[in-house]
């Protein structure tokens, strides 16, 4: 499925001229001609990643930026602000203080563009249709059914310990430290120990049964890795 | 916990520099001035984030990152690449589709270097997994429910 791009410009040359290059490039895109549009149709229209202007009439970019960074429906959809050959230092900072995921300044080059835009969604693991089935070496995940199977074998699992094996081996290879695993499955607004993570790990490693549990190594001082990646 | 900084540069002028910032800044930091050290310590260290010089010694940042993202431990540690000789759209593209999350060139400004370093360690902490493991779950979950 193609991803889609929201455009948010009021200069109808600009936006013509993004919305050929990026439709070359395999994208579909829409675009929005100030920032009070550009906010409804982020809400409206989900778009993959929205590219901003940061001069525009009405609100600005950087507010539509802290804005749709602030908002709890909207605030991971990747932003890259751009503004004209007049940028200076503290545009670029004042967009990446509103949450900005990275700023272009023009004349934009529709192929660097692209590359960045690929990058963020990298940093965002955003997958062409939504990862619903990880599998690693005889252990697979499957999100939508909520099931795991080691070897084919069904391991029935607490919602926790099925987001916390899901994310460790969506990361797999990398060093996962306990205060990372609390906040990220946890949440900000958990104020338990980082123990509970290991409590966690412990039974799931109970579950996986011996051989699986060997993939969730502990890392001596830092946290787990899961080892491997299909 | 402090977030490590690993910087991959030969230059001793600019190691003593963003020493200073980034410790000031508040974060750990490490640094290699060649590639195959660059890689040795980021296997060793697992840094939060590598800012790679282009031009190094005994190899340049492309190759280093190819090898860096085909490795198991260091593939999803984010790298900027940082440069003064890989100027064009490019050599831009080619950093970036060779999987650096950002590409700065040389001279830059301390302040936009920490911004981008602020906003590369803000998605990996708070919307990767974040969104992955809360947004990205119940997404799904809603979906089946549907």
């Amino acid at each position: 499925m193609k991803k889609k791009i929201l455009v948010v410009d009021d200069d109808p040359n600009a936006v013509e001229f993004l919305k050929e290059g990026l439709t070359a490039e395999n994208f579909r895109v829409i675009s929005a001609k100030n920032g009070d549009e550009g906010i409804k149709k982020v809400r409206e229209e989900r778009p993959d990643c929205v590219i901003l202007e940061a001069v525009l009439p009405g609100l600005s970019g950087f507010e539509v930026c802290s804005i749709l960074k602030q908002d709890k429906l909207t605030h991971f959809v990747p932003i890259i602000m751009v503004s004209g050959k007049a940028t200076e230092t503290e545009d670029k900072l004042n967009g990446f203080e509103a949450g900005s995921d990275d700023y272009l300044t023009k004349p934009i080059e529709v192929k660097e563009l692209v590359a960045r835009i690929k990058a963020v969604f990298r940093r965002y693991e955003l997958s062409e249709d939504g990862e619903e089935v990880v599998e690693i070496e005889g252990i697979s995940l499957d999100v939508t059914r909520a099931v795991v199977r080691v070897k084919g074998r069904v391991v029935s699992l607490r919602p926790k310990e099925f987001d916390l094996l899901y994310l460790l081996m969506k990361k797999a290879g990398r060093v996962l430290s306990r205060s990372y695993l609390l906040e990220s499955i946890w949440g900000y607004e958990y104020f338990g120990a980082t123990r509970t993570v290991d409590v966690h790990i412990r039974r799931l490693r109970v579950k996986l049964g011996q051989e699986a549990a060997r993939k969730i190594k502990t890392v001596e001082g830092k946290g787990y890795m899961f080892l491997g990646r299909e | 916990m402090k977030e490590k900084i690993l910087f991959i540069d030969d230059d001793a002028d600019i190691v003593r520099l963003l020493r200073e910032t980034l410790v000031d800044e508040g974060y750990d930091f490490i640094s290699a001035e060649d590639g195959e050290g660059g890689i040795r310590e980021a296997r060793a260290s697992q840094p939060d984030l590598i800012i790679l010089d282009m031009y190094l010694p005994d190899t340049n940042g492309f190759d280093v990152c190819r090898i860096l993202r085909s490795d198991e431990g260091c593939k999803n540690i984010p790298i900027i690449m940082l440069t003064g000789r890989f100027k064009t759209t490019s050599n831009k593209v080619e950093g970036l589709e060779g999987g650096a999350d950002d590409y700065m060139l040389k001279p830059f400004e301390t302040e936009e270097l920490l911004a981008r370093i602020r906003a590369v360690l803000r998605e990996y902490k708070h919307f990767g997994p974040k969104h992955l493991v809360k947004d990205h779950l119940e997404e799904l979950r809603r979906k089946k429910k549907e």
